[in-house]
């Protein structure tokens, strides 16, 4: 980076989908959630089974029982089937003696292992029954069929000609009623099948859902914990990190930015685990299937591949100029929006309506390069998906005739092909999700790779009770960044007690003094000792929690007034809150709001008056009763009514603690022991009220102009 | 019918194209369906005798004739539409930004540019996916489920009716969820809200954190509203866990019906093979039009939502217009007078002026000073015309205000605000802004003039470079120099500066302003200054107070007053005093 430390990293969209330092930092967030993932990755492998069991279970339907797929054989002894089935060790033969006869029944796909003349012998034999039912042998059947043609093979079941059913139900000679009798055992088999294949598809319902739902968690909690970190690490940062970066930016990282991470792990990454998987077990399903019909299927594959890089690079690079013309549209628009009085002031109406047209121009004309990009490679990767059916067909069809696959291989051919191209679709949104989640990380952790501020946590406080309050600055310079010293050689002492006013035209260092002594942002030279100790070898927390702040500008957070009061402290009781809320005389005005104490603050505290707020936080001081007590006096006007009040709980909580006040009001000033006046980091004047006034200095100028 | 007031002309411009793309639409399902009826046959042919590979080629090549013939079918049905779409969305950003342009600050007083901004982008999304696809989904799924149940119909009646039972229920699924979905996501979206104001707040507040020591306290709490949104997160998630997979199911139980009965049909020869597997894909084809029926509604619902908030801007009547003017008038000398104005912003609001009259002659230097709130700006804002004054209570040159074109009074009369906009353009850019035929010469001498010269050059590239977030940061002061150069170039016969220069010190003020003075020699200017140093040579002075002109004379006069212009001039000859 050229410039020096501009802040954090700007928003913008980076081109990677993938880093190894920032994903291993990402992965440490899952570890917890080890046993989650490890659960959903076994899930993940059961989906991709039942993915392929469905096929699976269809193709054996169609192949062992819709189809008639078996053959029968007839031979008159014993010893010629045998030798037969000897002949022929690939094929498994089913053997059954009847009677007389011996039957050997095999099925068809394995016809191609009996050479073509023997088949031709048997047939012109009349011993070979080609695409058989095989029914059960009762009475019933028996009658159904006539005697010519059907063949008893055993007492349990009898052959029949696919083909002769169906002829027979051409010519009327039997009824649908009839066959739904004779193949009563194929029926029940197909159900066995429907069931098989209704419990699959719910197993993977369940599967699904549970994966799904516990890698989430598993994400979820992640992300939980990431958002965590990061918040509390923004918490820590130095103030001087918080006055170079926008609010907006630091929400930002704790929101969306870990919110596109929790996209990634959610949704983006684990689909396209699943769906490798689900396209591996696909192309290791279809190779064992039948490998040469699988390498004929995937042919148009490489053709499909090359596209689909050829778009998602071309893609990639149009979205990123298309963004950019949108940023530009949106950055013009913004700007015009806010610029509106000056172009019409000016009378540029024309030229701004011209300047837009060309802005809104290039995002057209790069949104239609993007949208010719898609109308062309969408339907053409899609085309090759029909293509490869088309080739499927083709040759697929081919090995059917041949007897070489069954029609249900082809029909699962058909489906994985389906299901294989479906994932390639997918892609090119993950790649979205991927890009945004490592820009987002690479935000997230170049926050968290910053350093946060020194409490000084190995220095605890020697008097484990409160401090005595006693403040020393010892030529003290102070500067923020290059623009020049704010405070100069600034010395002064503050006895434990003892009430001290600071008083300056703005710029003259008095907000800066009350910020260092608090450790908000380092000095550079002098010391600054709190009860004779260097600020530095105290403990931050230590030291803050025994100096209480009211600032000009009150802020309260949004919950309740109670809220507000204990802060975080749960020890302070209710009724000591009340007892300090009754000390700053702010318990009246609680008591008057319909919630009492439990009132809710709204944002920032909008909805009570400048007055109203300072009291509310003058309990917050009490309630914590720090030693040293600071208060930034607001500048705006506030009712007569309420700064009485004011100034009567000031009186109260400055008694006995040491004080150090930013004053603007007269009466303020009054109540204190001793005035510094500060003037451009330094200080003037020094004394109390009467002395200074005499001297007719810088004070009493600035007494004229703000105090009378 | 209103809320496509803005759109139907469009599509009436490029009617032939949407009626093409409809047709294209229609025979690309056609020729859909009739790949897997090819399919089907080859199949029913496998068992015939004296079925050659040569038919199973033709087959095979007959579908990818087809799909590649629909392949550019698509290309030019996606031209047709979105690149329809596209054009419209072009326009409509365009007449969007042109009516901007003409509102008025009534107008921008009250909305949001966030807002204003999601119209041109977001809204105007949502309105070109209706029209992109919205009209194309609906004709597209009507062809293809009464095409693919005709086909389904023509195998078996059946057996169509069996598979198609579980399919109401995926509509309904589709809308139960969908439903579901989008109440859950609310809920999602309000956590997230809730934890980012919290977020906001604690950065917002980290002084007072730090102060009293709240880090932890403040991790707490945000960690709850964490630990909320992961709840809401996790609830959506177990929706979409179900949702997905039941779809499935549901398409898997038509699947498996077809399976069963299907399976039955073909073992009883009620179907051949190749209808049976022609079947399955025929329910694949009709699973699509389940799907997109929830789709569309929710892209209907949005689109037309989108269109509604855009009509409501397109709605807004400009107000500053010229009506009623005399169009002869091109040129101003320079006198302005107010007669009695009386002033509010609006019914409800209290008066800001009661009775205002002033007069300044052309070519004089009018002053006007008062404490913050009392009106100045307004004067000025009322006499630029950035809001509407009433009528008959302020002449330009003898004529009435509204009698004078917008055109001629823009280009006679240049103000500089209080809040100076600079675009993110180059220097040179933002000072030709009036007078973009301006040579480098003329805005360098105006720069000079205005005392912004040095620091101009100083920068990169000089007069080239560029302003704002992506340049360089100018200096409040630098600012403000700037738009009086940008204001002096034009040279107009009125300039109103208001408090123009707040940013730079007395010293620079001061000399900006006597030099101005003597540039503006027999042209009329107003100066608005808190400083009344820099103004006391002003030809005229007004003090407002309270909506009325309380003092009024040149400075002399008005010092010897002793009134609120002596207590003013006092007390910052004071504040001088320490500054230095």
């Amino acid at each position: 980076m050229s410039k020096i430390d501009k802040g954090l990293v700007e928003d913008q969209i980076q081109g990677k989908i993938y880093d190894k330092v920032l994903f291993s930092r990402l992965i440490k967030y899952l570890k917890p959630y080890k046993l989650l993932v490890a659960i959903s990755f076994v899930l993940l492998l059961l989906i991709t089974g039942t993915n392929l069991l469905s096929p699976v279970i269809t193709q054996r339907a169609v192949d062992r029982v819709i189809l008639s797929n078996n053959n029968l054989i007839i031979f008159d002894n014993e010893i010629d089937a045998e030798k037969f089935s000897e002949t022929y060790p690939k094929i498994k033969f089913k053997n059954y003696n009847f009677r007389e006869n011996c039957y050997l029944i095999f099925p068809n796909k394995k016809i191609n292992f009996i050479p073509k003349h023997k088949i031709e012998e048997l047939k012109e034999a009349e011993k070979i029954l080609l695409k058989i039912a095989v029914v059960n042998n009762t009475e019933e059947n028996r009658k159904l069929l006539s005697q010519e043609d059907y063949i008893e093979i055993s007492n349990e079941e009898i052959v029949v000609l696919n083909s002769t059913i169906s002829e027979m139900k051409e010519a009327g000679r039997i009824s649908k009623e009839n066959i739904r009798l004779l193949r009563k055992k194929d029926f029940d088999k197909l159900t066995v099948y429907g069931i098989l294949f209704f419990i699959v598809i719910t197993l993977q319902l369940l599967f699904t859902y549970f994966q799904v739902y516990f890698v989430n968690i598993a994400a979820q909690k992640a992300m939980y914990d990431l958002r965590r970190d990061l918040f509390y690490k923004l918490e820590r940062m130095p103030l001087s990190f918080f006055d170079k970066n926008p609010i907006g930016r630091l929400v930002t990282r704790v929101t969306n930015d870990i919110g596109t991470l929790n996209e990634m792990l959610g949704n983006g990454l684990i689909q396209l685990i699943q769906e490798m998987f689900v396209l591996i077990g696909i192309m290791v399903a279809m190779l064992l299937y039948d490998w040469k019909l699988a390498l004929v299927s995937f042919a148009i594959l490489p053709i499909t591949i090359y596209m689909f890089t050829v778009f998602i690079n071309r893609s990639r690079k149009l979205y990123r100029v298309v963004r950019k013309k949108l940023a530009n549209i949106n950055a013009t628009l913004s700007e015009d929006i806010s610029g509106f009085k000056i172009i019409q002031l000016f009378n540029q109406y024309k030229r701004k309506v011209e300047e837009f047209k060309a802005i809104n121009g290039e995002y057209f004309e790069a949104s239609m390069k993007m949208m010719k990009l898609f109308a062309f490679f969408r339907p053409a990767i899609n085309s090759t998906r029909r293509i490869a059916v088309a080739i499927l067909l083709w040759y697929g069809g081919g090995q059917i005739i041949q007897d070489k696959i069954t029609l249900g291989v082809f029909m699962v051919f058909l489906w994985f092909l389906d299901r294989f191209f479906e994932p390639i679709h997918h892609l090119s949104e993950k790649f979205n999700i991927m890009q945004a989640a490592m820009s987002g990380s690479e935000r997230i952790f170049d926050l968290m790779d910053k350093d946060i501020e020194d409490y000084r946590l190995d220095k605890s406080l020697d008097i484990s009770n409160d401090l005595k309050g006693e403040i020393e600055f010892k030529n003290v310079w102070l500067r923020y960044n290059d623009n020049g010293d704010v405070l100069k050689d600034i010395s002064f002492k503050v006895k434990a007690g003892e009430k001290v006013a600071l008083v300056g035209h703005t710029g003259s260092g008095k907000t800066s003094i009350i910020s260092i002594l608090s450790g908000l942002y380092p000095f550079q030279k002098g010391e600054i000792l709190v009860d004779g100790k260097e600020i530095n070898e105290y403990n931050l927390k230590e030291l803050r929690r025994n100096i209480g702040i009211v600032q000009q500008d009150v802020f309260l957070f949004s919950g309740t007034i109670k809220d507000n009061i204990v802060l975080s402290d749960e020890s302070i009781s209710d009724e000591e809150m009340e007892k300090v809320a009754k000390f700053v005389n702010v318990h009246n005005f609680i008591d008057s709001q319909p919630g009492k104490y439990l009132e809710p603050v709204m944002e920032r505290g909008a909805t009570f008056s400048v007055g109203q707020r300072q009291l509310i936080a003058f309990a917050r001081v009490l309630a914590y009763d720090p030693a040293i007590f600071i208060l930034d006096e607001a500048t705006s006007n506030i009712d007569t009514e309420t700064e009485i009040l004011i100034q009567d709980a000031l009186k109260k909580l400055m008694e006995n603690r040491t004080s150090i006040i930013i004053a603007h009001r007269l009466s303020t000033i009054q109540h204190v022991d001793r005035i510094i006046v500060l003037h451009k980091g330094e200080i003037v004047e020094e004394g109390n009220h009467q002395e200074l006034l005499a001297k007719e200095g810088l004070y009493y100028d600035l007494y004229r102009l703000q105090y009378q | 019918m209103k809320t496509f007031e803005k759109v139907i002309p469009f599509i009436k411009k490029n009617l032939y194209k949407l009626i093409i793309g409809v047709i294209l639409i229609m025979v690309i399902d056609a020729g859909q369906l009739y790949t897997i009826k090819i399919m089907q046959k080859a199949i029913d042919n496998l068992n015939q005798t004296g079925f050659t590979h040569q038919m199973l080629l033709n087959a095979a090549l007959l579908i990818i004739g087809i799909t590649i013939f629909i392949t550019i079918l698509r290309y030019f049905w996606r031209l047709a539409f979105v690149g329809t779409a596209w054009s419209m969305d072009r326009d409509l950003r365009q007449m969007y930004y042109n009516h901007l342009m003409k509102l008025s600050a009534n107008f921008y007083n009250k909305a949001k540019t966030g807002d204003l901004m999601a119209y041109a982008t977001n809204d105007m999304n949502a309105v070109r996916m209706l029209l992109a696809f919205g009209f194309v989904i609906g004709a597209d799924i009507i062809v293809i489920a009464i095409a693919s149940l005709f086909f389904m119909v023509d195998i078996s009646l059946k057996l169509t009716l069996l598979a198609i039972l579980p399919m109401p229920f995926l509509s309904f699924i589709i809308m139960y969820f969908g439903k579901k979905i989008h109440t859950r996501f609310r809920q999602v979206q309000k956590t997230f809200a809730t934890m980012s104001g919290i977020v906001q707040e604690s950065i917002s507040g980290i002084r007072v954190v730090k102060a009293f020591v709240q880090e932890e306290a403040e991790l707490e709490k945000m960690s709850k509203s964490a630990k909320d949104y992961v709840d809401e997160n996790i609830g959506l998630v177990k929706i979409f866990a179900l949702f997905h997979p039941a779809m499935f199911l549901l398409i898997n139980i038509c699947m498996g019906i077809v399976l069963i009965f299907g399976g039955q049909s073909a073992i009883l020869h009620d179907i051949t093979m190749g209808e049976f597997v022609a079947f399955f894909q025929y329910l694949g084809m009709l699973v699509w039009p389940m799907i997109a029926i929830g789709w569309i509604v929710n892209m209907f619902q949005r689109g037309t939502a989108s269109l509604k908030r855009l009509n409501s801007i397109f709605g807004v009547e400009p107000e500053i217009v010229d009506n009623n003017i005399d169009p002869d008038i091109t040129e101003l000398a320079g006198k302005i007078s107010f007669k009695n104005l009386k002033f509010k912003y609006n019914e409800e609001s209290p008066d800001i002026f009661k009775d205002i009259s002033f007069e300044i002659d052309a070519g004089k230097t009018l002053a006007i000073v008062g404490r913050t709130g009392c009106g100045k700006t307004t004067v000025i804002d009322l006499l630029s015309r950035v809001y509407n004054p009433p009528p008959n209570s302020i002449y330009l040159d003898e004529h009435e205000i509204y009698k004078v074109p917008l055109n001629t009074l823009r280009s006679n009369m240049v103000m500089v605000p209080q809040e100076i906009f600079l675009f993110s353009d180059t220097v040179a850019n933002n000072i030709s802004l009036g007078k973009n035929e301006a040579t480098r010469e003329d805005i360098e001498e105006v720069t000079k003039k205005a005392q912004v010269y040095d620091s101009i050059v100083e920068f990169e590239n000089g007069f080239d470079t560029v302003i704002g977030e992506r340049g360089v940061t100018l200096s409040g002061g630098q600012k403000q120099r700037l738009a009086i150069a940008r204001a002096l170039l034009t040279d107009p016969k009125i300039l109103i500066l208001d408090d123009a220069l707040s940013a730079v010190d007395t010293k620079t003020e001061k000399s900006i302003l006597d030099d101005l003075i003597k540039m503006r020699k027999n042209k009329t200017t107003i100066i608005i200054s808190h400083r009344i140093s820099s103004i006391q040579h002003a030809d005229k002075i007004i003090v407002l107070n309270d909506g009325k002109i309380e003092e009024e004379g040149n400075h002399k006069q008005l010092l010897m007053n002793n009134g609120i212009y002596a207590d003013i001039f006092e007390k910052q000859q004071i504040e001088e005093k320490l500054s230095e």
